[in-house]
Formats: C-alpha cells, structure tokens, sequence
C-alpha cells in the first residue's frame, strides 16, 4: 500500500463542488427515494475521505465515485432499515408536468436499467465504458440499454392508451 | 427527445445546501476521530481472528461459541430446519450451516462454493480469483427479501461477514446478520430470497463489483428463537436489551448511525458495539417514531448491561 494521504476537509468541498450533483442524481436514478439518495450521498464523500491514494485523472476520479455510488446505493437498499414505517415518497420536487411523467415511467424500470440509462444518456459514456465501470460484459449492458429502451416505450405507450380512454371518457 | 427530456429533469436532481453542509461536517467529525484509529482497528481485527476460528470449526454446529469469547453463553437453540441444506444455481452452490438468533437478530452461517471446484470468480468478468485479496477486503452482497408479514410492517436490515481465511479458492463462508425492526416478536419463519450473489473487491484501492451469479434462490429458517432480553424504559424510550443486540425504541431521534456506542456491564467494563441500523417514521416532516438497533460482537447477558453510552453521553439503564 503507498503512502498515506488522506483528503482534507477542503479538499472534500472541492470534490463535493465538483462531482456532488453528479453522485446525487446517480444515486437518486438508482433508489429514486430522496431520503436514500441523501444516505448515498453521504457515505460516497465519507469513503473519498478516507481513501489513501491518488487518482491519475479527472476521469479516473470520475469513475471511482461512480462505481462507490452505485456499491453503496447497492448496500443502502439491502443493508439499512426498509423505510416503511410510514409511507414516505422521498420524491425530489419536480414542477414541471413533462418531467413528473417521465419521473413516474423511470420509476416502473428495474434499478439496473436506470443506471444504465443514466450513465448513458446523461454522464454520456459509452456501453463498453459502462461495462468497465459496472464490471460486466459489453453484451450485457447493450442488451440492458436496448431492454430498457423498450420497456420505457411500452410504458410510455401503456401510458398513452390508458390518457386516451381517460379523455375518451 | 427521450435524451433531452432526460437530461433536463436531471438538472433539478441537485444535493440540497444542508445536505452538503452535513455531509462536510460528519467528514470534520470522522477526521478528529482518526485519533481512536488503533483502537478501532484492533477490534476489527479481533473480529476476523474469531471468523477464522469460526471457519475451522464450522463442521460441529456448534459455532457460536467461537464468535463469541464470552465465559457465560447463552443456550441458544438451533433454528435452521434443514442444517446442510443447500441451493444451486448453475455453478454456485449456497449451503445453509447454522442460525441462531433471538426476537431481534439472527446470525446465519452459510458457505459459497463451485459445484465444479472452480475458483470463484465471475465468468469473463475479472481476471482475479476472489482468494487474492484479503478476507477482510471482501464483501457479498445479498438482495435479500425476508416475509415482513410478521414484522408488523417493519422491516429487516442484514449485513454480511466473510469469515474464512480465504484459503480455498472455491470455496467462502459468510455469516449473514439480520437485524429485525420488530415490535416485540420474532418472525417464525424467515424466507431468504436470494437475487444475485454479488462481490465487492477492494483492488489496489479500486472498488470492483463482481457478480458472481444472478438467479432465484429461496431457504427457509424456521424455528423457535431465544426470547432472553430485559427491557427499560426511560422518559418516552425503552432500551431492550438480548443476549445478541440492544435495540431502543422512541419518538424522537436519541443518536446518528455514525455515533460510538459503548455498554457499560457491571463489572465496570465498557464494550463497544459496532452493526448499527436505525430507522425513522415521520409526519410532516418530524420523526414520530425512531427505532435503533445495534448487534453484538458477542453473547452477553442482557442482565448485567447497567447502562449505554452514546457519543460519550452515559445512559443509566439501573
């Protein structure tokens, strides 16, 4: 193991300046529940903290937080305490209707089809990069990226039917 | 135009102000706490040194005894149906060894192994055999369902501990921790669905995710659970305590996830606990009901806990 050198707290607010937005929103893509998206946050920025090594890149730092945000969001789901208590939304305040609609379709997706779909279309990487960075096979995330697509047409069309029947009403 | 209606609800998907703001000051908080680093890592270690005895003796069923260096051990019953019992998908074989567990938790010991002999890593997916890392840098991921038809609609939290030496290539034994979110009772039977079998690798300080196999896999525990505990209330929160965990149940939030908690027996010696899980319900914003739970390194006897100390704070439980 190399030499220790451990973040300091400015160098945390750096990096939270940097990249916060972008672990946020990948975790609220995976658990779309605010309240773990908050717990996600956290505990990606308190490993960075305790990392002991340098990164070779922007981009090498890039994928470090991606791949710890979605192992994190992995174990946020399993290891903490199913919040239902009470039920709890959690949703981010959305306005805008376009945006509520497409939340709600998002929603109906599988967790492994959304980080696909947004490493994809919003970080911008390509399939091969995806598959490095979730560690599984190029085919596999093609066929996930191409399922995904499906199911949200097939949503979006349910969706549509269920519009027109209601106005058709 | 599904890239662009994407992009632009994403940009409203932001880490609020106080969120950033506590997540820097939790950071200040770990950092002064860096001072306590020996001591925390001589528990750890503490830790591995037990599984690894755990490991050898596995064979007897008897094995909680060396997760637990205690003078007095609880009799615990057995609760697994089928010791023995083990569930296959492809070349991955679970194999359930044990369980024991009271109304709170329940510790279940399985092995992981290839029916083939071969060593486990994922098809095509990392050229590294899970035994070239440390035990202790390796993690299972279980997606977990467990019946909460008997949780009162409260819920389950689980972690997972490898606890063999990594010597057999093919083969990995883990102790799965449930911790029950309960109102009193244990379930009677609890349903493991396991979804996938994933593992985290710690490589040269590079986080892999290795899944080793996806499927449907289901056991079954059931059985009679030890039902020790004592319980205190104090103002609006009562602390139970049981043989393997102490959980406090109240209308308002008594500590954070990452606060130290230490027990006081009454011999005057403190134990620090670590596997802590909480949960809150809220109205309007306000927590109405906070629940903590917290499991044992070792077996005690929820008699002799005189008090809990939070952050330092002492909590008289006589």
């Amino acid at each position: 193991m190399g030499n220790k050198q451990l973040c300091t707290v400015m160098e945390l607010e750096e990096v939270i300046h940097e990249f916060g937005d972008m672990v946020y929103r990948l975790a609220y893509s995976y658990c779309r529940n605010k309240f773990d998206a908050d717990d996600i946050f956290q505990e990606v920025f308190l490993k960075y903290m305790k990392k002991d090594s340098a990164f070779e890149s922007d981009d090498h730092q890039k994928a470090w937080l991606i791949r710890v945000t979605i192992n994190c969001a992995k174990s946020e789901l399993t290891s903490f305490w199913k919040r239902n208590v009470v039920e709890m939304k959690g949703e981010i305040t959305l306005t805008d209707p376009d945006d509520l609609y497409l939340a709600e379709i998002l929603q109906q997706l599988p967790q492994k089809y959304r980080i696909v779909i947004h490493l994809y279309y919003y970080e911008g990487y390509s399939t091969d990069e995806i598959s490095e960075l979730l560690g599984k096979r190029p085919s596999t995330i093609r066929t996930q990226l191409t399922r995904a697509r499906e199911r949200l047409s097939l949503l979006m069309e349910e969706d549509s039917v269920c519009l027109k029947t209601a106005i058709e009403e | 135009m599904f890239e662009d209606s994407y992009r632009r609800m994403n940009e409203n998907v932001t880490a609020s102000r106080d969120l950033i703001e506590k997540t820097i000051e939790l950071a200040q908080r770990r950092n002064k706490r860096h001072k306590h680093a020996p001591a925390a890592i001589l528990v750890a270690l503490i830790l591995v040194l037990s599984g690894t005895a755990l490991a050898a003796k596995v064979t007897t069923g008897d094995w909680l005894g060396f997760v637990i260096n205690t003078d007095k051990i609880v009799d615990f019953q057995e609760l697994v149906t089928n010791p023995g019992e083990s569930i296959v998908c492809g070349d991955y074989r679970i194999t359930l060894r044990s369980a024991v567990g009271d109304d709170s938790t329940y510790f279940i010991l399985f092995d992981l192994d290839t029916v083939s002999g071969k060593p486990l890593i994922g098809e095509d997916l990392t050229p590294m055999p899970i035994s070239d890392s440390l035990p202790a840098d390796i993690y299972l991921n279980h997606f977990i369902n467990t019946s909460y038809d008997d949780l009162g609609g409260w819920g389950v939290a689980s972690s997972v501990i490898r606890i063999d030496d990594g010597s057999n290539p093919a083969k990995a034994s883990f102790i799965q921790c449930l911790q029950f979110s309960n109102s009193g009772q244990a379930p009677e039977w609890i349903k493991l669905s396991v979804k996938s079998i994933d593992a985290i690798i710690n490589d040269n300080n590079e986080q892999q995710n290795v899944i080793l196999a996806e499927g449907d896999w289901q056991i079954v525990i059931s059985g009679q659970t030890n039902t020790d505990r004592v319980e205190h209330r104090i103002g609006d929160s009562i602390f139970r305590v049981t043989p393997l965990s102490i959980s406090i149940y109240s209308n308002t939030a008594l500590m954070e996830m990452n606060s130290g908690i230490k027990l006081e027996m009454d011999d005057g010696s403190t134990m620090s606990i670590s596997e802590v899980s909480d949960l809150s319900g809220f109205e309007d914003g306000i927590i109405t009901d906070w629940q903590m739970t917290a499991v044992f390194s070792s077996v005690i006897d929820p008699e002799q806990v005189v008090a809990i100390i939070i952050d330092g704070e002492r909590i008289s439980l006589k």
